[in-house]
């Protein structure tokens, strides 16, 4: 059950989007429920302590709050610490630009700038809902892998990472090879290796996914993690022998 | 009296009265009553040289006379003034006695001439000095500059042993004995005196120079921060006044009065119209970045993203002072992730880059780089290969760009770069300090 919770000070907006999803959420037979649409900040902080145990969240927050430019932020930052993946949606008045920096420490799943046409605004929030709902029915199965960076969480499906690599000269940092993405994250191969299952040990400095390479070429001592033959790494000899016996 | 005593008299009140004269200007008192006091003080030390009949004793007593006369008027000797003002009164003496000696040197026996070649070296040589002076505007504002002073006191410690060492041999009679190695010594110093004059000068005027630009820079931010303030202010009201409408809005559908929703359609057309053009977007931030060589590289390369019809953008929300990592490098990374993301947008059919710089107080600061590219169903060269510039099979100008920058940030414990592809977009984020 996805629970939304709305934060908007306007009261006639606040209505208006509470019935928008209300109708909705009757009319399509979502598995969803407005649990909560106020413009206090403490209440949804204390609905969210009070029920802490059950997650599925959508957060749906007006940036701009009575004299508060920024309270919207303010609340998704506190949500944040304990709910580092619940999907929040922003709304605001503002143009998307100087809301860039927000939205990277935030990461919501949509930025909508409220309209003077409703409908735009609307429609924007049943995709997002749709969204949700996908994502929760998927969310049990698949396993993630997560990081922090800048006091934030991050996760990433194992099946997306292909290799971890050490930096020469950076010894309490590894840079991370994903599908769709590289990234620099603090850690060591040590570590990654004891706390995860799926990673093996190819070279003194790169951690292979073992689920997910493609071929390995045993002349050139390179294993790859597409069919391109694009993406790859190192593997030394003597984990060669062990990485073919794997297979 | 004979007429060489006569001319002795004239010489050293000439002598003297431009020693007298620089050092009022130095100490910044010249007026007409100075001056005649001037002239008087030199007439008053050429008498008591012609009854002790010695040019270098001469030096001393007007040195020590000018010494006195300065504590007597209780001219406040501070680090600066001192050493100018011994620096001024030795040199210029010193040259006077020099010049006798060279005209020695060259051959003029006769006293008349030596006294008219040393007499001409000498004002020669004041007005010079005054003349450099003077054109070096704002001399007093670097009073306190240790480079000068440091310079002041080589100076005059040469010189100060110097006038020992020549009183020596005057007195013992053995000047003609060491005059080669006496003479050589005073070209040096002549050289010393000229060379630091003429490093002065530039240095002086370099500093003038960043002095001035300081000024400019205070202005101009003093302009831009009135400007923006502007500009925050339009921004308010802009969105104060969106939400009006918009809550009107919802008044007005429920409604049945028709002329007041066509009127209000009305106003929401001329409204979004206005509303748009209205404020400058995100232009004005880039002041909150503080290092000026930084800067200019992004106006650089806004004048290209114009010239290759990419729209680009630079948001810098909060104060950037401490950069925490070289510069220069720094520069040269900035350059090559925006110059890669021209690259990519340029192909793109939305050809877009953004620039944001999130500030992170002492923890550091993010610059991230995004840039529309050009859509495709498959990734064709992804994201990896772009940073491996040796595995991958094809190789890639985009990817020799990144790993340059790989190599740039490599021994930097202080500095990651994340690299994310998207279906139509890239974004490269370079993380400085603790992340």
């Amino acid at each position: 059950m996805l629970k939304v919770i709305l934060f908007e000070d306007n009261k006639k907006q606040r209505e208006e989007y509470e019935n928008f999803l209300r109708h909705l959420i009757l009319l399509s037979g979502y598995e969803a429920e407005v649990v909560l649409a106020t413009d206090s900040k403490d209440e949804i902080l204390k609905y969210v302590n009070v029920n802490s145990k059950e997650h599925d969240f959508l957060f749906i927050l007006d940036i701009e709050i009575n004299e508060d430019r920024f309270a919207g932020f303010h609340l998704a930052k506190e949500i944040r610490k304990d709910y580092p993946f619940e999907p929040i949606i922003f709304l605001t008045s503002h143009d998307q630009l100087s809301m860039m920096a927000i939205e990277r420490r935030i990461s919501p799943i949509d930025f909508i700038v409220k309209n003077i046409d409703y409908d735009k605004v609307n429609r924007r929030l049943r995709e997002d809902l749709e969204y949700c709902l996908k994502i929760l029915s998927r969310k049990k199965s698949v396993d993630f892998f997560t990081y922090k960076k800048r006091n934030r969480y991050y996760k990433l499906k194992f099946s997306d990472i292909y290799y971890f690599e050490t930096i020469p000269g950076k010894p309490n940092i590894v840079t991370m090879h994903c599908k769709d993405r590289v990234v620099d994250i603090r850690g060591t191969l040590n570590q990654i290796e004891i706390d995860h299952k799926y990673f093996f040990r190819s070279h003194k400095s790169y951690l292979i996914n073992k689920e997910n390479y493609k071929k390995i070429d045993y002349q050139k001592k390179i294993i790859y993690f597409d069919v391109d033959e694009e993406i790859g790494c190192p593997v030394s000899t003597r984990k060669l022998r062990e990485l073919k016996s794997l297979s | 009296m004979k007429i060489e005593e006569i001319l002795f008299i004239i010489y050293s009140i000439i002598t003297f009265i431009p020693v007298g004269i620089s050092t009022n200007i130095i100490t910044k008192k010249l007026s007409p009553i100075r001056f005649v006091t001037t002239i008087i003080d030199a007439i008053i030390l050429t008498v008591i040289a012609l009854l002790t009949q010695d040019i270098f004793e001469l030096t001393l007593y007007g040195l020590y006379g000018y010494g006195l006369k300065l504590l007597h008027q209780k001219i406040k000797i501070n680090e600066y003034k001192m050493p100018e003002l011994l620096l001024t009164i030795i040199v210029l003496t010193m040259i006077g006695n020099l010049s006798v000696l060279m005209a020695d040197l060259i051959g003029i026996s006769s006293v008349i001439l030596k006294m008219i070649f040393s007499t001409s070296v000498v004002i020669l040589f004041t007005f010079g000095y005054i003349y450099i002076y003077k054109k070096v505007d704002g001399y007093v504002i670097i009073k306190t500059d240790y480079f000068i002073s440091i310079r002041n006191r080589i100076i005059c410690s040469f010189f100060t042993v110097l006038t020992i060492i020549q009183v020596y041999m005057n007195i013992s009679g053995n000047i003609l004995k060491y005059q080669k190695e006496l003479i050589f010594v005073i070209f040096i110093g002549v050289f010393l005196i000229i060379y630091f004059l003429f490093i002065e000068y530039n240095y002086v005027r370099n500093k003038m120079i960043l002095v001035m630009q300081e000024k400019q820079n205070k202005d101009f931010e003093r302009y831009i921060s009135v400007i923006s303030e502007q500009n925050k202010q339009i921004e308010h009201f802009k969105h104060d006044y969106k939400n009006i409408l918009i809550t009107l809005s919802s008044y007005i559908k429920d409604t049945d009065n028709d002329e007041l929703k066509s009127y209000y359609s009305k106003i929401v057309e001329y409204s979004e119209e206005k509303l748009e053009k209205l404020s400058i977007q995100g232009s004005m931030t880039i002041n909150n970045l503080k290092s000026e060589a930084l800067k200019n590289v992004i106006i650089a390369k806004q004048h290209k993203a114009k010239s290759m019809n990419i729209e680009f953008i630079c948001d810098i929300p909060k104060e950037i002072i401490d950069l925490q990592i070289d510069e220069i490098d720094l520069i040269r990374i900035v350059s090559i992730l925006i110059d890669n993301a021209f690259e990519g947008a340029s192909l793109a059919r939305k050809k877009k880059v953004s620039f944001l710089i999130d500030s992170y107080g002492s923890e550091g600061y993010d610059i991230i780089i995004k840039n529309t590219i050009q859509e495709s169903e498959n990734s064709e060269t992804s994201v990896n290969s772009w940073l491996i510039d040796g595995i991958s099979s094809k190789s890639n100008k985009r990817g020799h760009g990144l790993a340059i920058v790989r190599e740039l940030i490599k021994n930097n414990q202080q500095v990651g770069l994340t690299v994310i592809k998207e279906k139509n977009f890239v974004e490269v984020t370079l993380e400085v300090g603790e992340f």
